[in-house]
């Protein structure tokens, strides 16, 4: 059970330093030049397609997902989160805040029993907490592509294989 | 659902919390309208610019540029600004002056970010508030490690290795080697099995003499409950009975003690005197025969723990020279023993209808406060008066944690059979063999902090029965390590006092133990697993 939750702690930690990816912060949203990050619910696939929104036109999302362009059909998508900021602007403070606290459980002793899944609980719930649109339930299929790399569509003579 | 199935969910459960709470991030949806998109470039670059918030300008050919500052020229065809120009990678093309041709833009965006409110502060103060109440834990486990850390040998079953899942606490009251004693606990564990695994751990900064251990094994029929009594008689009972009426100053505590379960009744000291004593009346009905017994399931609280803790604090760096005493001085082995006394037993006593008096039946003690004791009071044919019977348990406040109080029906006396490890796996510790804990001698299992044993028993065969109901017996004792920090609260005088039942002194631990009290009690005892969520 110690060795359990030394892992467990281990892991808290190593989670809790590390931000959304691709999520920046809300002072920070000025400088974002890219396309926000989107996760799609896709009908039946197993697995949601994610990447970077690169082109929304009537009836299909782009998503540049590790250099490659996934085209995904309106009707294929269940859902779609699209990820706009983190709710604060020091993640960096607070996630190693949190970190600390949830390490502070191995001080707990049996105590730790109680004390670590209630710090997880809370610290988890602190950190990763982060702004979202989610598709349809509040925003339309016509207002995505405002959140796109190129809002106005790829250009034509832009090679997507070059998209990074 | 018995205990340990109930306990295995319960980790299940959390288990799954925690693998929720370390995944789960929590989400705040948003409106979109934060951001707005101008495919007419005339109807923006024409409005008034410093009623724009920020300024994002997307290129037909793919780039994007972002400016801080933003004008027309006099030809109207060209926008002139400071900012940054990006090609369709997003990599800087430019950054400072900037000339950006009309007829060469194809969205124009802008962003109200002062609609996306941080929550900075929100975050910053919930996790204060979690940082002070670990940091109150800390101090608590600091000050008084054995609190946090167990105590005693503690003994699992069936896999389970959780401190809060210990069935049995050995020998918590031999803290020297003349106060060696054997201990017998039941541990609520039936089996059909023909082997059974027992694990022992010291989960304590303490060393464990472990001198023999064996279980004691008790066949049954499935609905047949078994239970030793204090004096390691075993009896064949019934089903339970709950009582129809238990109270503690006219406080209805049934919902507390009518299970084996989690929910326990328990009480605070008394700030003024940790002796001050406490009645737990009960009324069972229906009662069909003469021959009944009183099981009680129970368990200390912290409070002999926080005694024991300080008496050794006390005693500073001559920790040595008086267990040497006590070794030796049988005065001073007997005073040591004075702290327990004040505090007193659980003390049983049935109500005498015909002589209206309350009939002393017997006391119980245990120590420790990790493990639950399970033991049966037989009435010993006691008279009940229209199928009714009253019961008075009258106990110190603060001292004991009751679980149940259930009569059954005693069927007959019963003898057990008496096994031993038949192999010994060593997860942790020193090489012993099975041979070292066989017999009472002077061949000891020596168990350190951090190690672990396993035992292996060969149960018999079951014959007509359907499970063995199992029950450990340990005998030894163990030696607290003493830690640096202790040795500055030296005061041999205030120890002299405390064993010698000094009023003012013990006024002054009923003080210090309440101002600890809460923080000890209610943080961990009353942390039920089904409250952490």
């Amino acid at each position: 059970m110690k060795n359990y939750i030394i892992l467990l702690c281990t892991a808290s930690f190593l989670l809790a330093c590390s931000s959304p990816k691709h999520v920046t912060t809300p002072q920070n949203l000025k400088y974002k030049v890219n396309g926000f990050y989107a996760k799609a619910d896709v009908n039946g696939s197993h697995k949601d397609v994610s990447g970077e929104i690169i082109e929304v036109s009537k009836n299909e999302i782009k998503l540049l997902q590790e250099g490659t362009l996934q085209p995904l059909q309106k009707d294929m998508i269940q859902s779609c989160v699209i990820s706009v900021s983190l709710t604060v602007n020091n993640p960096k403070k607070i996630n190693t805040w949190a970190s600390l606290v949830n390490i502070a459980s191995l001080g707990h002793g049996v105590f730790g029993i109680i004390s670590l899944p209630i710090n997880l609980g809370v610290t988890a719930s602190i950190t990763n907490s982060k702004y979202d649109l989610k598709y349809p339930d509040n925003i339309s299929w016509d207002e995505i592509y405002k959140f796109a790399r190129f809002p106005q569509g790829i250009p034509n003579d832009l090679d997507t294989k070059k998209l990074q | 659902m018995n205990l340990l199935q109930k306990n295995q969910t319960i980790s299940a459960l959390i288990v799954l919390l925690l693998t929720i709470a370390v995944y789960s991030c929590r989400k705040y949806y948003i409106d979109h309208g934060f951001r707005e998109t101008y495919t007419n470039v005339n109807e923006v670059i024409h409005k008034d610019s410093t009623k724009m918030p920020f300024f994002k300008v997307h290129f037909k050919n793919g780039n994007v540029s972002l400016l801080d500052t933003w004008s027309l020229n006099n030809g109207k065809d060209t926008i002139t600004g400071n900012g940054t120009l990006y090609d369709f990678n997003r990599n800087t093309l430019h950054t400072g002056e900037l000339h950006l041709t009309i007829n060469d833009i194809a969205i124009i965006e802008t962003n109200e970010y002062s609609k996306i409110l941080t929550k900075d502060n929100d975050k910053i103060a919930a996790l204060s508030i979690l940082t002070g109440a670990n940091a109150i834990l800390n101090v608590v486990c600091i000050t008084n490690p054995k609190a946090c850390f167990g105590s005693c040998p503690t003994f699992y079953v069936d896999g389970q290795t959780l401190l809060h899942n210990a069935q049995a606490e050995g020998f918590s009251s031999s803290i020297s080697p003349s106060l060696e004693r054997q201990d017998l606990d039941a541990l609520q564990y039936a089996t059909s099995s023909d082997e059974f695994l027992l694990i022992m751990k010291n989960e304590a900064f303490e060393t464990h003499m472990i001198n023999e251990l064996y279980i004691q094994a008790v066949p049954k029929n499935k609905n047949d409950h078994v239970f030793q009594d204090k004096h390691g008689s075993f009896y064949q009972c019934g089903n339970l009975l709950n009582a129809s009426l238990a109270t503690v100053n006219n406080t209805n505590i049934a919902s507390r003690i009518n299970t084996i379960d989690e929910a326990e009744y328990f009480s605070l000291t008394d700030p003024n005197k940790l002796e001050t004593k406490e009645e737990i009346i009960l009324e069972y009905q229906g009662l069909s025969t003469n021959n009944y017994g009183l099981v009680i399931n129970f368990r200390q609280t912290l409070l002999t723990t926080f005694l024991l803790y300080n008496g050794i604090s006390y005693m500073g760096d001559e920790v040595g020279d008086y267990f040497s005493k006590i070794e030796t001085n049988e005065f001073i082995k007997q005073k040591l023993s004075n702290p327990f006394k004040r505090l007193g037993k659980i003390k049983l006593s049935v109500w005498n209808e015909e002589l209206k008096i309350w009939q002393f039946i017997e006391e119980l003690y245990e120590t420790g406060p990790i493990a639950k004791n399970l033991v049966i009071a037989p009435l010993n044919n006691i008279n009940q008066t229209n199928n009714k019977i009253k019961i008075k348990i009258e106990m110190t406040k603060g001292l004991w944690r009751i679980d149940l109080l259930a009569l059954t029906t005693i069927k007959s006396e019963t003898e057990p059979y008496t096994i031993y490890p038949n192999t010994l796996d060593i997860v942790n510790g020193n090489a012993y063999t099975i041979s070292d804990i066989a017999k009472d001698d002077h061949y000891y299992l020596i168990s350190f902090p951090g190690n672990e044993f396993r035992f292996k028993f060969k149960l018999p065969e079951l014959n007509n029965k359907d499970e063995f109901e199992l029950f450990l017996s340990s005998k030894g004792y163990y030696l607290e390590w003493i830690r640096k920090s202790w040795l500055k609260d030296k005061n041999l005088s205030k120890l002299k006092k405390m064993l010698l039942n000094d009023d003012k002194t013990w006024n002054e631990l009923a003080q210090e133990f309440k101002a600890m009290e809460d923080g000890m009690e209610s943080v961990f005892w009353n942390s039920k697993f089904t409250n952490i969520q």
